[in-house]
């Protein structure tokens, strides 16, 4: 490893360099010396898009199982190697990948790639190991469902996309699935879906291409591919026929959340952007959005609604997420309506295109401030096929969307009268017109 | 270096006070073309009395409402179309407004730091809109078990000491303050010999100094705020206290009252805080998790200005019972009193908050956070020395705090304890 430079002193943005070795894993590196340190940022092409039916959460599971235990550790030990190195090692499932990301010292690199090169290759699925995992996900999927905020955004992808596509379930699964799931399941899952060309590993800061690349040729290198190539894909859903309103009643609670989802786009779709930057002008994460504006400056109503674009290797849902007292759910699903009608039919002004700009390439230097957000764009980069130097390319990128391309994507993509609203809360279904009642 | 160096190695942080008080802390870092602005109140909900419990954090939202210069809603617009990533956040202890933006662009952050500490307008209309806004964040934490334990926690743990109420205040006192009340209490505290202004990033510290000079240094100095003069008395048996909503997740705290920051024995609360529930190494999780009576534990000595709390919790597994996990977890604490730990759990836990010191050197925004956040409840320097004291640390100091802070008698006992749905869909 080069020795890291002393802090005070600049260090010159290196270009990411994409390494691929013999067996297709792709491995991307992008040096910065500045401190001691490297982040690790990766997915396996596993995620819950691959759960069979009736056995759902299994790709979330069988991403739990990864560090407990393998041929040649125990839950332990693998634990024990990681933690005593003040370095971390996590895997997370979601819906198209499961993802794992790491902290380390340099001097730590070999071990906790050696550590990751273990837990992805070898799990053993221990019989004792399957039954904690599974509480801790029925745990999960129990907190989720007597959360108003989790339960609203997860029954409207429910009712957004039919049984059978993808997005319908949530990767945490369900009741169902995580108990009937068996450790047969969940070996078939790793040896189906694990191998080297459904995965990409990335790493940033104290480290070089030369040096990753010894280590990865000795660990990785001997990692077969999977059995069969499975396309990284999702179907596109049928267009919404006609608006579902539905109310999941949870007494006791003081708040309601209320949810507006209609289909997105893919993330590599070539209107992406548009559609992107609309969605910030609605409400995408700024204080003064359209949505913040309106329904908690000027109506009061919330202590934030957001509009969230969840684009993925298919459209995933837009949604539009707001709490709210109960009393108000449905002023509050009238006031999301009619902004997403007005920002439907007027598109967005000059102005508000100005300041998305102006917002986006200004804080993208912020988001790549440390090594870990340097590594979540160049993973999304990858998985996407945005291209290595997409982080060079991206402030004109976003000067290129234009106010009209903007308008031709919110009258494309924005949906007044073909949605889904779905109410949680302590709730009377009476108020709320005609609604469908949760089972 | 060996990394107990190279954690506790860093650039110099460059101390100065202006003449009205404000003290001002520069460090040069130049990784990424960025900067990070803060000022630290020194005032939180310590510093509030019964009847106006919620007030530093109303205060924090009127913040944004508005000055002379910038009017309602300017104040987020200007500093998105600089792409600014900001916001604020009230505690026990203080109250903090941070920007992170392009190091080019700190005169912007600067100038309106110095704008709102002086010249905040709190209009009464826009109170009386933000209510609702409060009203929900309100009903938000009622709704998150985890919040409700831990508020529940306080105000069993902490009879006299205003870390009694929670930050956000009690709903009916939040609901009658008056926007005088507002004013007062924005003019007794938001001056800035009770502030400190933090710049960590990409900048050079003379211009940097001039720039906070140019806009904060005609702020007049006001009269020091009033003091906090309550001593929380000594716990002298456990409590324990039930939380009964619907719902199906069931949770266990367990807090025990630790001497305020600056005292020399949280060294060692630290390391026992970590080796009873840091990661899945931790005594917690192979005595809870592993033995499937719990699916989550944690366990951290939680520090502030004033004594605060040492806190270990669970959730408890589907077919465990809270007896069960209360009882598996005192059997770990005690343990932890009466034998030695072993050096390797001690080596781990050093290690483990050194690496800590590591990466944070990777984000301006953490370094200038440190930075505020010590300089407001003790000192900057606490940092200095931290890892010196952390090493110092042996089985026997670990032994020792926990014989003395983690007694029966000095400890709250809570428990989540939900109404099971009437339908008996899933219980365990």
């Amino acid at each position: 490893m080069s020795p890291a430079r002393e802090a005070g002193v600049e260090a010159p943005a290196a270009q990411a360099v994409r390494l691929v070795l013999a067996n297709g894993l792709t491995i991307i590196v992008r040096e910065n010396h500045a401190n001691p340190t490297v982040a690790l940022h990766g997915v396996v092409k596993a995620g819950a898009i691959f759960d069979p039916p009736g056995k759902s959460g299994l790709g979330t599971f069988t991403g739990g199982m990864l560090d407990q235990g393998t041929r040649t550790h125990t839950a332990f030990e693998q634990a024990s190697a990681i933690e005593s190195l003040g370095a971390s090692l996590r895997f997370e499932g979601g819906s198209e990948t499961v993802t794992f990301h790491g902290t380390m010292l340099s001097e730590d690199l070999e071990t906790v790639l050696t550590a990751l090169a273990d837990a992805l290759r070898n799990p053993v699925f221990p019989p004792e190991e399957i039954e904690k995992i599974r509480g801790e996900l029925l745990n999960e999927y129990r907190i989720a469902e007597n959360s108003t905020a989790s339960v609203a955004a997860r029954r409207a992808n429910r009712l957004l996309f039919p049984p059978g596509h993808p997005y319908h379930r949530h990767s945490g699964g369900d009741e169902e699935g995580i108990r009937s799931i068996t450790r047969e399941d969940l070996a078939a899952h790793h040896r189906t879906h694990y191998g080297s060309d459904s995965t990409v590993v990335v790493l940033v800061g104290d480290v070089t291409p030369d040096g990753v690349r010894s280590i990865a040729d000795r660990l990785f290198g001997t990692w077969a591919k999977r059995p069969k190539a499975i396309p990284f894909e999702v179907p596109e859903a049928p267009a919404l026929s006609r608006s579902r309103r539905l109310v999941v009643t949870r007494p006791g609670k003081s708040q309601a959340d209320v949810v507006y989802a209609i289909p997105g786009v893919a993330r590599t779709a070539p209107d992406y952007d548009a559609v992107m930057m609309t969605n910030y002008v609605l409400g995408g994460g700024s204080l003064s959005s359209r949505l913040m504006d309106q329904i908690r400056d000027r109506q009061g109503l919330v202590y934030g609604v957001y509009s969230g674009l969840m684009a993925g290797i298919g459209a995933g849902p837009l949604q539009i997420r707001a709490g709210t007292n109960p009393a108000n759910a449905a002023r509050c699903a009238d006031a999301i309506l009619e902004e997403v009608r007005r920002l439907h039919d007027e598109g967005p002004t000059d102005e508000e295109m100005e300041e998305a700009r102006g917002y986006l390439t200004g804080v993208f230097p912020v988001r790549l401030e440390t090594n870990a957000g340097v590594a979540g764009q160049l993973l999304s980069a990858e998985i996407y096929g945005l291209g290595l130097d997409y982080i060079e390319r991206y402030p004109s990128i976003i000067r290129s969307v234009t106010t009209a391309r903007a308008r031709e994507a919110a009258r494309q993509h924005l949906d007044p009268e073909h949605y889904v609203l779905v109410f949680a809360g302590p709730l009377d279904p009476a108020g709320l017109g005609d609604v469908e009642q949760d089972a | 270096m060996n990394l107990t160096q190279t954690a506790a190695a860093r650039s110099p942080v460059h101390e100065t006070t202006l003449a009205n008080g404000l003290k001002v802390l520069i460090q040069e870092v130049r990784t990424a073309p960025v900067v990070s602005f803060m000022v630290w109140y020194r005032v939180g909900s310590r510093n509030e009395a019964s009847g106006i419990t919620g007030i530093s954090h109303l205060l924090e939202h009127m913040m944004f409402k508005g000055t002379p210069k910038y009017g309602k809603g300017e104040i987020a617009r200007v500093l998105q179309r600089h792409g600014a990533s900001f916001n604020a956040g009230t505690s026990l202890d203080y109250t903090c407004y941070y920007e992170v933006l392009a190091s080019d662009r700190l005169e912007l952050a600067v100038e309106l730091e110095a704008d709102r500490m002086s010249n905040a307008l709190i209009p009464e209309e826009e109170h009386r809109l933000e209510m609702t806004v409060v009203r929900s964040e309100l009903e938000r934490n009622e709704d998150n078990p985890h919040r409700a334990m831990f508020l529940e926690l306080l105000a069993q743990s902490f009879k006299a000491h205003p870390y009694h109420w929670p930050t956000i205040g009690w709903r009916t006192d939040v609901e009658q303050i008056t926007t005088e009340e507002i004013r007062t209490y924005y003019r007794t505290h938001y001056l800035p010999n009770n502030a400190t202004a933090v710049i960590v990033g990409d900048v050079d510290r003379a211009k940097a100094l001039a720039l906070v000079e140019r806009h904060f240094g005609g702020i007049p100095r006001g009269p020091e705020p009033p003091p906090v003069r309550v001593v929380e008395p000594p716990q002298t048996g456990e409590r324990r206290f039930k939380i009964r909503k619907p719902g199906d997740t069931r949770y266990l705290v367990v807090g025990w009252r630790n001497p305020a920051l600056a005292h020399e024995d949280n060294y060692a609360l630290d390391v026992v805080g970590m080796i009873l529930g840091h990661g899945r190494t931790s005594r917690l999780y192979r005595g809870l998790v592993e033995t499937k009576l719990a699916t989550e534990v944690d366990a951290a000595n939680e520090t502030a200005r004033d004594p605060f709390l040492l806190v270990a919790q669970a959730t408890v597994a589907p077919d465990a019972t809270l007896e069960q996990v209360e009882a598996a977890l005192h059997r770990e604490v005690e343990l932890v009193r009466t034998q030695p730990v072993t050096s390797e759990e001690l080596a781990r836990a050093k290690r483990q908050v050194e690496a800590s010191f590591v990466y944070s050197k990777d984000s301006i925004r953490s370094l200038a956070q440190q930075l505020g956040y010590f300089e407001t409840v003790a000192s900057y320097r606490y940092l200095d020395t931290y890892l010196e004291h952390l090493a110092a640390v042996g089985p026997g100091d670990v032994r020792r705090v926990a014989l003395t802070y983690l007694t029966e008698d000095a400890r709250t006992v809570g428990a989540y304890d939900p109404i099971l749905p009437t339908n008996g869909s899933h219980e365990g």
